[in-house]
């Protein structure tokens, strides 16, 4: 079941910007534009899994909002254009779980939310994609119900393009994130991995080489 | 910084003080010696005179006695006297000269009868030196009137002796030298020249210090001005000094007061104005911010996701939009700017209601259409002295403001009457609490409801300004759920 995520944003071009990028990524989306709008909504309807929330808001802005989110037990992540440290620190101390100045990258965000949804258990340690069951926990890959031997490197690479799917992530973004900040190696590394994960589970045609962007993907 | 100064401070206290204490003092000093030379040079004249006088006297004097005595006989006696001469000073006195020493003592006392033989003072050395001197300066006349005596003088261990020369005797052959001690004229004159001096100093230094009480009575203000400065140099505009005298100090005192008031002034309407242009660009970056972040994360959702053609539709509709806005914003800002800088020049000429409201009508039939509103405008042939496109501009910004207000099928009235036009729509409404606001730039109502009939929020800003630059008084009446009326009072009337 994907995770719910809930925009509160008076930006109509923003809020529906986060929507589209978190709809590839696999999330449902609801929109309110305004605080007062939310509030309600929020009585309403309160099975989210995450809040992105804008400080300034009509209505009812997002400091008020956010003790009413607490009490449904919500994660919020404020996403504002508030870059003053008062702000932010009366927006963390206040409960949020992590506070975004726009301009962002939607790479960030979708990184940023995905550590704040695990923090929280919000996310399944099952992942179904295409024809692949991939089990985060048991650390095993099924293609059409049969398991497949990965090494480890090239299951956390699976791991990470599964969670950005439909979305290009550049080699050096990879290179990043599945063997870390400290690793000295070249983007090669990636090209040979993502070769084996192609072979293997017989994505040849899924995992896309994006020109100047990375690999993709797509479902 | 301070101490710096601090110390700059009492190294100069005082020193203007005693600059003119000491030129008044050198000055006075200089005066009085000259005033010190001229009283002792008259008093050395008139005691040299009475001195020559008292001892021609006392030669006529010892001349008297000696012709009443039998001394005078005696000294009358050529062999007598050589006798006596002899007797006592044989090797001193060639008595073949003829002459007679009487030396009359400190006192000039002329007991010579009875002491002239004791007098002797002169060695033979001295004696002959003094001849020899005595024949080269003698033929001064010692006065017209007693042509028989003449003098000279004749400094000797350290005392200074008158030696008057007088013929006596019948044929004229014996001649009588008297020698009087005049030095008491030297010491007298001594006495009265370091009276003087005293009497200078001692003045000289009761001036220098009545002038030091009264400098620095009249120089205190100075260092109470010098302090004010600094603390003026300290960023400290609000003191003001305390000096009520009469005079150049006070006028300078008046002066910097007046200064410090200009300062002040100055430096708050400085810091207002730098004020008011930090929240200007803390709410410009602000509403930039939110186009940016949108065009920028449409593009890079463009380039690295893979979407629907119907998103990537609606992802540029979004990326053009908002660069649409961009350039509005930064057109508004543009024209917020020039008038803010007032580098533009205007024309101001006579326009009528008429073509005022009809270029309003013009410029927002657009907006207007798109609710449906109706523009009312109601004139008499009014005429307003204005910069014609300044006003269209302001007009049209209060209108698209009533548009915005308004809501579908509704009217706004845009209306002359006498120096004021008012505009009024019947439309939302602004809380009072907001009133004094709307006027600031970026100060947006109701935001998402502004930002979707195109509004950035400087449109009133603009208003504002061109206002001012016509002296033209805004005031704002609403209503929640009534409407808006904003009225413009014109304050000149038109040149008729």
């Amino acid at each position: 079941m994907p995770n719910r995520i809930l925009i509160i944003e008076d930006e109509t071009a923003i809020a529906h910007m986060i929507a589209m990028n978190l709809k590839v990524a696999g999330y449902e989306t609801n929109i309110y534009e305004n605080g007062a709008g939310a509030y309600e909504g929020l009585i309403k309807d309160h099975t989210y899994d995450l809040v992105l929330l804008d400080v300034m808001l009509p209505g009812m802005d997002g400091f008020s909002l956010l003790p009413v989110i607490e009490q449904y037990n919500i994660p919020v992540i404020f996403l504002t254009a508030k870059d003053d440290l008062d702000s932010k620190l009366r927006g963390l101390t206040g409960g949020a779980e992590d506070y975004i100045v726009k301009p962002f990258e939607i790479m960030e965000l979708l990184v940023r939310m995905e550590k704040v949804l695990s923090r929280n258990n919000k996310t399944s340690s099952i992942i179904k994609v295409l024809n692949l069951e991939i089990n985060i926990d048991e650390h095993t890959v099924k293609k059409n119900g049969e398991k497949i031997n990965l090494k480890p490197m090239e299951f956390e690479l699976l791991k990470v393009l599964v969670k950005n799917k439909n979305v290009a992530v550049s080699r050096e973004r990879l290179l990043q994130m599945v063997w870390g900040v400290d690793y000295i190696g070249e983007t090669r590394t990636v090209d040979v991995h993502i070769g084996q994960l192609r072979k293997k589970l017989g994505l040849t045609d899924n995992i896309k080489t994006i020109s100047k962007m990375g690999y993709r993907l797509e479902e | 910084m301070g101490l710096k100064r601090a110390g700059k401070r009492s190294k100069n206290k005082g020193r203007l003080r005693n600059k003119i204490i000491m030129v008044s003092c050198m000055a006075v000093l200089f005066s009085l010696l000259i005033g010190d030379a001229f009283v002792s040079a008259a008093y050395y004249k008139n005691a040299w005179k009475g001195g020559k006088n008292s001892a021609y006297h006392n030669t006529r004097m010892l001349l008297s006695n000696m012709q009443t005595d039998e001394i005078l006989t005696k000294v009358m006696d050529k062999n007598s006297l050589a006798y006596f001469f002899k007797l006592n000073n044989a090797d001193i006195i060639n008595p073949e000269y003829n002459l007679c020493y009487i030396i009359s003592d400190e006192n000039g006392s002329l007991e010579v009868p009875a002491e002239v033989y004791n007098h002797t003072v002169f060695s033979y050395d001295e004696i002959s030196g003094l001849e020899y001197w005595l024949c080269d300066n003698w033929g001064v006349s010692y006065d017209i009137q007693n042509s028989d005596a003449k003098y000279t003088m004749y400094k000797w261990n350290g005392s200074h002796y008158m030696i008057i020369r007088m013929t006596i005797g019948d044929d004229g052959n014996v001649e009588l030298f008297h020698i009087e001690d005049m030095t008491y004229v030297w010491e007298d004159t001594e006495r009265i020249v370091l009276l003087l001096l005293a009497l200078t100093a001692f003045l000289t230094i009761i001036m220098g210090n009545i002038l030091t009480v009264v400098l620095r009575y009249i120089l205190a203000p100075l260092d109470v001005l010098s302090d004010a400065a600094r603390a003026m140099a300290d960023n400290v505009y609000d003191r003001r000094v305390k000096i009520k005298q009469k005079d150049e100090i006070g006028e300078l005192a008046e002066s910097f007061n007046s200064m410090a008031d200009a300062v002040s002034m100055h430096m708050k309407s400085l810091e207002e104005s730098e004020n008011k242009k930090t929240l200007l660009i803390g709410s410009l970056t602000h509403e930039m911010k939110t186009p940016v972040t949108a065009i920028s994360g449409y593009a890079e959702t463009l380039l690295s996701t893979k979407l629907s053609e119907e998103d990537k539709e609606e992802a540029l509709q979004y990326i053009y939009e908002e660069s649409v806005r961009l350039e509005r914003l930064s057109k508004k800002l543009m024209k917020l700017f020039s008038l803010d800088n007032g580098t533009e020049e205007f024309t101001f000429a006579n326009i009528t209601a008429e073509k005022l409201f009809d270029s309003v009508k013009h410029s927002c039939t657009g907006a207007l259409e798109s609710k449906n509103i109706l523009l009312e405008c109601r004139e008499n042939g009014e005429e307003f002295f204005v910069e014609p496109d300044l006003i269209s501009e302001l007009l049209i910004n209060l209108v698209d403001n009533a548009i915005r207000a308004s809501v579908e099928n509704g009217k706004i009235i845009l209306c002359a009457e006498g120096d004021v036009i008012s505009v009024s729509d019947f439309g939302y409404g602004i809380p009072d609490e907001e009133i004094e606001h709307i006027l600031e730039p970026f100060y947006m109502v109701d935001k998402s409801r502004s930002h979707k009939y195109g509004g950035v929020g400087l449109g009133l800003s603009i208003a504002r300004n061109i206002a001012k630059l016509h002296n033209i008084k805004i005031e704002i009446s609403s209503k929640v759920g009534e409407g808006t009326t904003v009225t413009l009072q014109f304050k000149r009337k038109a040149a008729a």
